[in-house]
């Protein structure tokens, strides 16, 4: 077994136990495309571990996976952060809507010139990165400016996930200028697997802790009474 | 390289603000926010701040009613100014906490400006004029709301410093006329905003009570009979 299959084997059993955690402590449900991205995670990792899988063309299709997923959490997230507020779920989603259109606008811009292997690397994956990190900051935002409590789940994959968003898209930048150089390849390889290795492991220690933290309960908004007058109509 | 800085500028704001976050004072603060059985709270903030205003009232009428000892004036002002400098603080931190809860409600009555016209401290009045134009900029009526505070707090601590200054000059020279002038300026001034200040504590209580068909309260130059 090489390393790169080792440190992938090791990635994807920390996913399993990621996933298990959050299926035992009850937490599947504070973020479903959680679970569906880690699934993906665990899927993808289980073909690309075997030699035939290990291409450039699989590759891309399992990011393009992991873009989608990873852009679901990032507005399931801010959805079940401000679900039960009313004014900051009217601004969550102008904001959200905006960034979507404008993320679409500079993907769409990312693609014009080719599709091939180093132009998602290169120019598509950073965008995404970007962009997916923007969704997390929003919701960021949402919670420091609306003063909202945020579940520690949620804080784990918002934390975890867009300090290695920057860490992968400061890695691939760097990588981009010494490409040509397949030991440089290599060693910046391992490096995000390492990095994405700690931010699974992060995960698994979030998606296990014992005790929930209390969450408020949502303000009870009392009924408008009948007026009288119609209450005699009715009858 | 331009989107890994947007990448690491987004991390870093996540960072920053997970890290300030505390989720038990954050569900403490939540569970505090004003509902309908916190109106008594109302009744005891408007005492308080009558109870205040009433005190302030009388140590500067015991300091300008002694004049005639300018010393044992000069001493009682100084007296007078403890005591607004003291409840002064009870208010600042009273509308730190509003600006807090007034972006915590989502449903809120859209409060009038503060009028300029109503001081008469040059700085005060240039800070309220300020006010008055961003309320009519601003949109939504918690940014109004926010931007209303924001300008009698400003005002408070203006209308303070004019009360110190006016003070070293009453106790350098209790017996010249527009030392005390200066200070019965500047206290006018105090006395304002702490109406508009009591004022808007009463329209956030009623604003996050929502309680169908409650009376917006009358703005301070206007009272309801």
């Amino acid at each position: 077994m090489s390393s790169r299959e080792l440190l992938l084997a090791v990635v994807i059993l920390a996913a399993v136990a990621v996933i298990a955690g959050l299926i035992v402590r009850g937490r599947v449900r504070q973020c479903w495309s959680f679970a569906a991205y880690l699934c993906s995670v665990v899927t993808c990792g289980a073909f690309y571990i075997q030699d035939a899988y290990f291409t450039k063309e699989f590759w891309m299709t399992r990011q393009i996976i992991f873009d989608v997923l990873k852009t679901a959490v990032a507005l399931e997230i801010a959805w079940q952060v401000v679900r039960a507020f009313p004014g900051a779920l009217r601004t969550a989603r102008v904001f959200a809507l905006l960034l979507l259109v404008g993320s679409t606008i500079l993907l769409a811009a990312g693609l014009s010139h080719s599709s091939n292997y180093l132009a998602v690397l290169f120019a598509w994956q950073p965008r995404v990165v970007a962009c997916t990190a923007l969704l997390f900051t929003l919701t960021a935002l949402l919670v420091a400016w609306y003063h909202l409590p945020i579940r520690r789940l949620h804080r784990a994959i918002m934390g975890g996930f867009t300090v290695y968003l920057a860490f992968f898209a400061t890695v691939l930048s760097i990588l981009q200028r010494s490409f040509h150089s397949p030991e440089a390849r290599y060693w910046y390889g391992q490096l995000d697997s390492y990095a994405y290795l700690a931010l699974v492991v992060y995960w698994a220690r979030a998606a296990w802790a014992r005790a929930e933290e209390p969450m408020p309960e949502p303000l009870a908004v009392p009924e408008r009474r009948e007026a009288p007058a119609l209450a005699e109509n009715a009858a | 390289m331009t989107w890994a800085i947007v990448a690491a500028g987004a991390s870093l704001v996540v960072f920053l603000v997970l890290s300030r976050y505390m989720h038990s004072a954050r569900v403490r603060d939540w569970q505090a926010l004003p509902t309908v059985r916190t109106r008594r709270y109302l009744a005891e903030v408007e005492d308080q701040i009558a109870l205040d205003a009433q005190v302030v009232e009388e140590a500067y009428g015991a300091a300008a009613g002694s004049r005639e000892t300018p010393d044992e004036a000069a001493h009682l002002l100084r007296c007078a100014f403890d005591l607004i400098q003291a409840t002064q603080t009870d208010r600042l931190q009273r509308l730190k906490l509003m600006m807090q809860f007034a972006r915590m409600s989502a449903a809120i009555l859209v409060a009038p400006p503060v009028r300029p016209a109503r001081f008469k401290l040059r700085e005060v009045r240039s800070v309220a004029a300020l006010g008055w134009l961003l309320h009519q900029v601003l949109v939504s009526p918690t940014e109004r709301f926010l931007a209303r505070l924001r300008v009698l707090a400003w005002g408070f601590w203006l209308a303070l410093r004019s009360l110190r200054g006016a003070r070293d000059q009453v106790s350098e020279n209790p017996a010249i006329e527009t030392n005390w002038a200066r200070f019965e300026n500047a206290l006018g001034d105090w006395r304002t905003l702490d109406q508009e200040h009591a004022f808007a504590v009463r329209h956030l209580l009623l604003s996050l009570s929502a309680e169908p068909g409650a009376v917006a309260p009358a703005p301070v130059n206007n009272p309801q009979p």
